[in-house]
């Protein structure tokens, strides 16, 4: 319920309430998706083709890069290295946050590092990351290091907020009172601890990966040969300006999958014990 | 809270040294150069590829006295200044729009659950391509990444307000517009605020961003111009400057009127400061 | 197990174990403090008999809680010590506790959380948590979270959690301060009965005089680092709190509580 809805008894009477009785959700969604439909495929109309195709030109483009393999070939590379380095950011992030949550001393020492971290651009770790390993050419097999590097030095800081946040406001009430029950270490840790701070390690793997994929595309600017941020560069150096467009679109598949398929169902679910799951707050981080 | 020092340890050590803010400040900045510089030296096969915290130290020093980051700084500014100019009103004014009423919620969220997904290598490369060199690409980029920022704090900001506080008003028969006035804007403000200092430091990243792919001037460029001639060193000093500057606007600037203005709300959700 | 003021559903399980006594000997306790050691009391002797209901009394800062916190071994006393006798004769006693806030886990559901401090409990099975969920009046909030319930129905959760791990001495440390006046009495009735069904000893600390008379067999006052008040309720049950007998006694019982105040 919106707060204007809340504030309409101030007017006797309000279009929005009745509008809002007619209309259900999903056919405002619908509505949202349609103005947008329109408005894209009005704007394309007015510009030559390359520079903005229309959304059906723009969906086949997208099939032909998924037809022939090319777009599982580039989409698997740029998620091996997020893969990594989400992992890394996680255990490095995660250590920080843990102990900057249990004592004084660690959080005033590692503050300056995740302050710092946050202001550190994705590009400039990239760019340090590519010349630190040989111009990008240091690899495991096919894994290279530098985009790797690049994404876990810049997700960690953001990793370490949200644990530590967590840790710090773990309910001391609800470890008396294991103690008091004499529950074992093990069983405090994953029915109190881990529950406790369940919130915040979800928004950070959440963040951890949003930012981490943003990062891992800009490091594959200079990767050279392959990755989606590769090709994106590459589409924009040689003026193919079309395939540009078919990798936003399938992009924007995998944003929505990932989106809507993962991410929303488990804030719903998962924490319906809570009465507000305040993500709003973790936007301002 | 105690610290996990041995005992010993800490009591033949002043305490300061483990409970003073700036002090511990200070240990922790000495680590990490002593960290880098221990490193360089034991492994010589980075010294090809690596540089040592003097030479950046050197390389900054060059930077701020050639006076060439005037020019790049006041490019990226301007790119800045427009860029989040157009996210500042379009952020907010979308955020009301989706927070205020339930249809343009129902129809927009979804926009904003993806501008906030994009990668924003995407928006700066389709920047590029529409409107080429020069300084509209920066500041597009800027605004377009930022915006959907803006407006979900600013929506999140309508949808906390406490109807405790709306029904009180109401049973007081208190105007309307006096309600919006000191109730609902007062409430949004904060996390207007906290958007807007998340989204003015993601325009100076996205500017340089699209600085680098396709600009003459500004700090992304200068980058991008180090770069090309493998200047390790080089690209280190910009980064340095444009750190030490964000640093500078978020903790020195903003998180102080944030504090001042915001007195009332004792939150700890901004403990970093 | 008798069963004289039946009211409550109860079930031959859910009473095993037979009530404990509590020998609290010799008992003394400082801190250390800035200044140097404060002293909270010393030389405390009591013996509370098994099945009985006693209360401790104290004003704030008097070392109620540090009095309950040494019962239930949270902290070390600087002298003496608790020992606890069984009908077994082992000296091997389980204490529940009940606290001031519910202390209950959010995201578990009730049953969960009843479960969750039956951890040793071979014999644990969900129809004991509903039993017990059931003898505390909340058959239709098993599956609840404790955040849809009202304050009395989750300080019900907390009784009926420490029952469950079926304790020969149960721990209550102003339970029913944090509640509206009508919801306390109520949770006192239903506690009273319960306490005559399961024959549990209950050492319970409060401030409240009223509540206190309501409920023990025995009163035990705190204050100025000695036990300076140890009154027996000469009371029947069920008590009413506006007879005369409760009033007269009651008065009886403040004047003792303030009998430290003139010094």
């Amino acid at each position: 319920m919106s707060i204007r809805t809340q504030l309409s008894r101030y007017n006797v009477q309000l279009l929005n309430g009745d509008v809002k009785s007619l209309l259900s959700d999903s056919f405002a969604r619908m509505i949202g998706i349609g103005v947008g439909f329109v408005l894209w495929s009005l704007l394309a109309a007015q510009f030559p083709r390359e520079l903005l195709p229309t959304p059906i030109e723009t969906v086949g483009l997208a099939w032909g890069l998924v037809a022939d393999g090319t777009a599982w070939i580039h989409i698997s590379t740029t998620f091996q290295s997020l893969f990594w380095a989400f992992l890394f950011a996680m255990l490095l992030g995660g250590t920080l946050g843990v102990l900057m949550g249990l004592n004084s001393y660690s959080q005033n020492f590692f503050t300056p590092y995740v302050n710092i971290g946050l202001s550190i651009p994705g590009l400039a770790w990239a760019a340090v990351a590519f010349l630190v390993f040989s111009y990008g050419s240091i690899a495991l097999g096919t894994l290279r290091f530098a985009p790797v590097v690049a994404a876990t030095l810049t997700v960690f800081p953001y990793v370490a907020i949200n644990i530590w946040k967590g840790v710090e406001n773990i309910d001391h009430d609800l470890l008396r009172m294991a103690n008091a029950f004499s529950i074992s270490r093990r069983r405090v840790l994953w029915r109190v601890v881990l529950p406790n701070i369940a919130p915040q390690i979800f928004s950070a793997v959440r963040f951890g990966l949003a930012i981490g994929w943003k990062v891992t595309i800009i490091a594959e600017l200079f990767a050279g040969s392959a990755g989606v941020g590769y090709k994106l560069e590459h589409a924009y150096q040689v003026y193919q300006y079309e395939e540009a467009w078919a990798w936003a679109a399938v992009f924007l598949f995998i944003i929505i999958l990932i989106e809507y398929g993962v991410f929303k169902p488990i804030e719903r679910r998962a924490f319906d014990w809570r009465s507000d799951v305040e993500l709003s707050d973790i936007g301002g981080a | 809270m105690s610290t996990s020092q041995p005992r010993r340890l800490a009591n033949a050590l002043p305490d300061s040294l483990f409970t003073n803010r700036s002090v511990v400040f200070v240990e922790s900045i000495v680590a990490l150069v002593l960290v880098w510089s221990v490193v360089y030296r034991i492994l010589p096969p980075i010294q090809e590829s690596f540089v040592s915290p003097t030479e950046v130290v050197i390389a900054t020093q060059e930077l701020l006295v050639s006076m060439v980051w005037v020019e790049h700084f006041l490019a990226s500014l301007t790119h800045v200044a427009y860029g989040f100019g157009i996210a500042l009103f379009a952020g907010t004014a979308l955020g009301i729009l989706v927070g205020w009423w339930d249809f343009w919620e129902k129809a927009f969220q979804d926009y904003l659950t993806i501008g906030i997904a994009v990668p924003s290598l995407f928006v700066a490369i389709f920047s590029a391509m529409w409107f080429g060199l020069g300084a509209t690409t920066p500041a597009a980029a800027a605004a377009i990444v930022a915006t959907p920022y803006l407006a979900t704090n600013v929506y999140g900001g309508i949808n906390n307000i406490d109807n405790d506080l709306l029904k009180m008003s109401n049973a007081f028969d208190v105007s309307r517009f006096r309600v919006i006035r000191r109730v609902i804007i007062q409430s949004v403000l904060p996390d207007w605020f906290a958007g807007l200092r998340y989204a003015l430091a993601l325009s100076w990243k996205i500017a340089s961003l699209a600085e680098y792919i396709a600009a003459e001037q500004g700090i992304g460029f200068m980058i991008r111009f180090e770069m090309r001639v493998l200047d390790l060193a080089g690209v280190m000093s910009w980064v340095v400057f444009f750190t030490v500057f964000l640093l500078f606007l978020e903790y020195g600037v903003l998180a102080q009127i944030e504090k001042r203005v915001f007195a009332w709300r004792q939150n700890d959700s901004v403990g970093w400061s | 197990m008798s069963s004289e003021t039946s009211q409550a559903p109860t079930d031959e399980s859910l009473t095993s174990n037979n009530a404990g006594s509590i020998h609290i000997e010799n008992l003394a306790k400082e801190f250390d403090t800035a200044e140097g050691h404060e002293q909270v009391f010393e030389d405390i002797n009591i013996d509370i008999e098994p099945e009985s209901f006693v209360c401790l009394l104290g004003k704030s800062g008097s070392g109620k809680s540090t009095m309950l916190n040494i019962v239930s071994g949270i902290l070390e006393p600087t002298e003496g010590q608790v020992r606890f006798e069984t009908a077994d004769g082992s000296g091997d006693v389980t204490l529940g506790h009940v606290f001031q806030s519910p202390r209950l886990m959010p995201w578990d559901s009730n049953l969960q959380n009843i479960e969750f401090v039956n951890e040793d409990n071979p014999d644990y099975t969900e129809e004991v948590g509903k039993q017990h969920l059931d003898l505390v009046g909340l058959s239709d909030h098993y599956h609840k979270y404790p955040g849809q319930l009202s304050g009395g129905q989750r300080q019900r959760v907390g009784i009926a959690r420490a029952l469950s791990i079926d304790p020969e001495v149960l721990l209550m440390d102003e339970p029913f301060s944090n509640l509206d006046e009508i919801t306390a009495e109520e949770l006192r009735k239903e506690l009273i009965s319960l306490w005559s069904e399961l024959n549990k000893t209950v050492f319970f600390v409060t401030h409240d005089m009223t509540e206190a008379i309501q409920l023990a067999d025995r009163l035990l006052m705190l204050g100025d680092g000695e036990i300076y008040g140890d009154l027996e309720v000469p009371l029947e049950r069920p008590r009413r709190i506006d007879s005369d007998e409760f009033l007269k006694f009651r008065q009886k019982a403040i004047d003792t509580f303030h009998s430290i105040d003139e010094d």
